[in-house]
């Protein structure tokens, strides 16, 4: 297998499973929207998404490669990478900023703590498959769904409820 | 008889070696198990936790690598990370995660030994799904304690 160390702006310009526009605007609007990325955020809302774009983008680099982790762990492919995006997109901004990893799989992680025994973490694949898991004091919650145009269902209560617990 | 040992000694390196040594046997319910850390990704030093990624298994063997650190002092489990998994594989040991055997058991999970190399085990036992993966490591890694090198 031959893996390739991607550029990095390069990355935030693979369409995603929420924009599947192909047209010359889109490609253009892409590109103008991930440009952005460096200078035209609200500081205040859009902070924790910045953070969370540059954490994929720094995991990304670093499981570039097969056995990334010493243990045997999976690269990461350009469709995870733009399924992570396109995760991040739907993410309400009312939520913390989550902790990215990558799976030995090659799957991006998402994770979030909130305390003992209150936690979530969910992983997408390149193709759009969202399994997630919580722990929500006794109750243990678990599923898999794919990613549309938005965040499904089972994970947004998961995480309302965390972050309600939290409040 | 004569036959038999020397077809051992010629056949002997190509089939399984069984597990043998103080290590070979099941660990007991309050022994530690070390999950070494390669990557700064798997644990969050702000929260002092091990991430659940870090528990999922490697996905062809379904199993996760783990070390028993029964008896040894702190500079001697660092020394088996960095001698036997992070030397190994040409990366830099960042900490480890520290379990009891009876966490993954309690799970439905299993610890077998293989003492190869020495204290080598493995969790195994892991669901095929991915979301039942994540379920039992979300867990694991909840009673993790997180040991920065």
């Amino acid at each position: 297998m031959t893996v390739i160390a991607l550029p990095v702006k390069w990355l935030g310009l693979a369409p995603t499973a929420t924009d599947r526009a192909v047209s010359d605007e889109a490609q253009r609007f892409r590109r103008d929207r991930w440009l952005s990325v460096d200078t035209g955020f609200s500081l205040s809302v859009e902070e924790p998404y910045r953070r969370a774009t540059a954490a994929v983008i720094e995991a990304a680099q670093e499981a570039n490669r097969p056995n990334w982790d010493g243990q045997g762990g999976l690269p990461v492919t350009q469709g995870a990478v733009a399924q992570a995006f396109a995760f991040l997109d739907v993410l309400p901004s009312t939520l913390s900023e989550p902790e990215v990893a990558v799976d030995p799989d090659g799957e991006f992680s998402f994770e979030w703590s909130f305390g003992p025994r209150r936690a979530l973490t969910a992983s997408i694949s390149a193709s759009g498959k969202i399994s997630f898991a919580a722990l929500i004091g006794p109750a243990r919650l678990y599923g898999t769904d794919y990613l549309l145009d938005a965040l499904p269902e089972p994970l947004t209560l998961a995480l309302r409820q965390l972050h309600a617990s939290a409040a | 008889m004569r036959f038999r040992s020397r077809l051992r000694s010629l056949f002997g390196s190509f089939m399984p070696q069984q597990p043998s040594g103080p290590f070979a046997l099941p660990p007991a319910e309050a022994e530690p198990l070390s999950r070494f850390l390669l990557s700064k990704r798997r644990y969050s030093v702000e929260r002092m936790r091990v991430k659940s990624a870090a528990f999922l298994p490697e996905p062809n063997s379904l199993e996760t690598s783990v070390f028993r650190t029964l008896g040894l002092e702190e500079e001697e489990i660092w020394t088996i990370g960095e001698h036997h998994v992070a030397q190994a594989t040409g990366h830099t040991l960042h900490g480890r995660g520290q379990v009891l055997a009876q966490v993954p058991r309690r799970l439905g999970l299993n610890v077998r030994p293989d003492n190869q190399p020495e204290r080598h085990a493995a969790i195994v036992g892991w669901p095929a799904e991915k979301d039942r993966q994540q379920m039992l490591a979300i867990e694991l890694a909840e009673e993790a304690t997180l040991f920065l090198k």
